[in-house]
């Protein structure tokens, strides 16, 4: 891929590959919950708070899905560089962001009683 | 494992003992096996997000057209899990002979696939799905 300087030993790639399809159903996942929460019943949250937390997970959903193909290539040109590989800079923030939603839904629902 | 145990000794100091890796992969041939389950899997869930977010989609009556963002992360995740068997011997021949491995197009199609469905859930959840 673009001019490598040498192949990758195929463990390695397989390894990028696992890595790459992770990114990829944590997107999924993230798009499931923004869509299940925008179903949730308007009776356990108020209107505009369900739709910005749908928001904020399908925002995430599409971060993870937009950065999994580029992060998967540039893992793949450090291993055939032998260079180090790219850190994974956006993962604190879907931790954060995931936890931010649940801690605010759980408050929700438990207000809603 | 590898983080558990150094220079080929257990956490108890006595030396490791593991299958034969007969494909030179250093653990059983089983990095084949766990890329083959992770594909599976993927394209598992790739599968039930197109028709599940299209059912949903439709049960909620938003516009047909959100419903049809969701209809080529079906055909990818078909189209991945044809591919299973061929990228499994693909992947195993490569370690077999330590052969350099390409999976680009595969990876493609994924990466379709996932922006489908986000799409999708982006417009279901722009469009006011379950108000």
């Amino acid at each position: 891929m673009d001019a490598p300087d040498n192949e990758p030993d195929p463990r390695f790639t397989l390894a990028n590959e696992r890595t790459y399809l992770t990114w990829l159903s944590t997107s999924l996942a993230l798009s499931a919950g923004g869509v299940a929460m925008a179903a949730v019943s308007a009776d356990v949250f108020i209107p505009w708070m369900r739709t910005l937390l749908a928001v904020v997970l399908v925002s995430l959903s599409a971060l993870a899905a937009a950065m999994a193909y580029p992060r998967w290539r540039s893992v793949e040109r450090a291993l055939r560089s032998s260079a180090p590989l790219p850190p994974p800079a956006l993962a604190p923030l879907f931790g954060y962001g995931v936890a931010a939603v649940a801690v605010l839904a759980l408050i929700l629902i438990l207000l809603s009683r | 494992m590898h983080g558990l145990s150094m220079h080929g000794l257990s956490m108890s100091g006595l030396p490791m003992s593991g299958p034969r890796d007969g494909d030179g992969s250093g653990d059983g041939g089983l990095q084949g096996e766990r890329t083959r389950l992770a594909w599976v899997r993927t394209a598992t869930v790739l599968a039930a997000g197109g028709l599940g977010g299209a059912g949903v989609a439709l049960r909620a009556g938003a516009p047909a057209g959100i419903a049809l963002l969701f209809v080529p992360a079906v055909f990818c995740a078909f189209l991945l899990l044809t591919q299973t068997g061929v990228r499994y011997r693909r992947a195993q021949e490569a370690l077999r002979r330590g052969r350099p491995l390409d999976d680009r197009a595969d990876v493609l199609i994924a990466w379709v696939g996932t922006i489908a469905v986000t799409a999708g859930a982006v417009a279901s959840v722009l469009a006011g799905v379950g108000r």
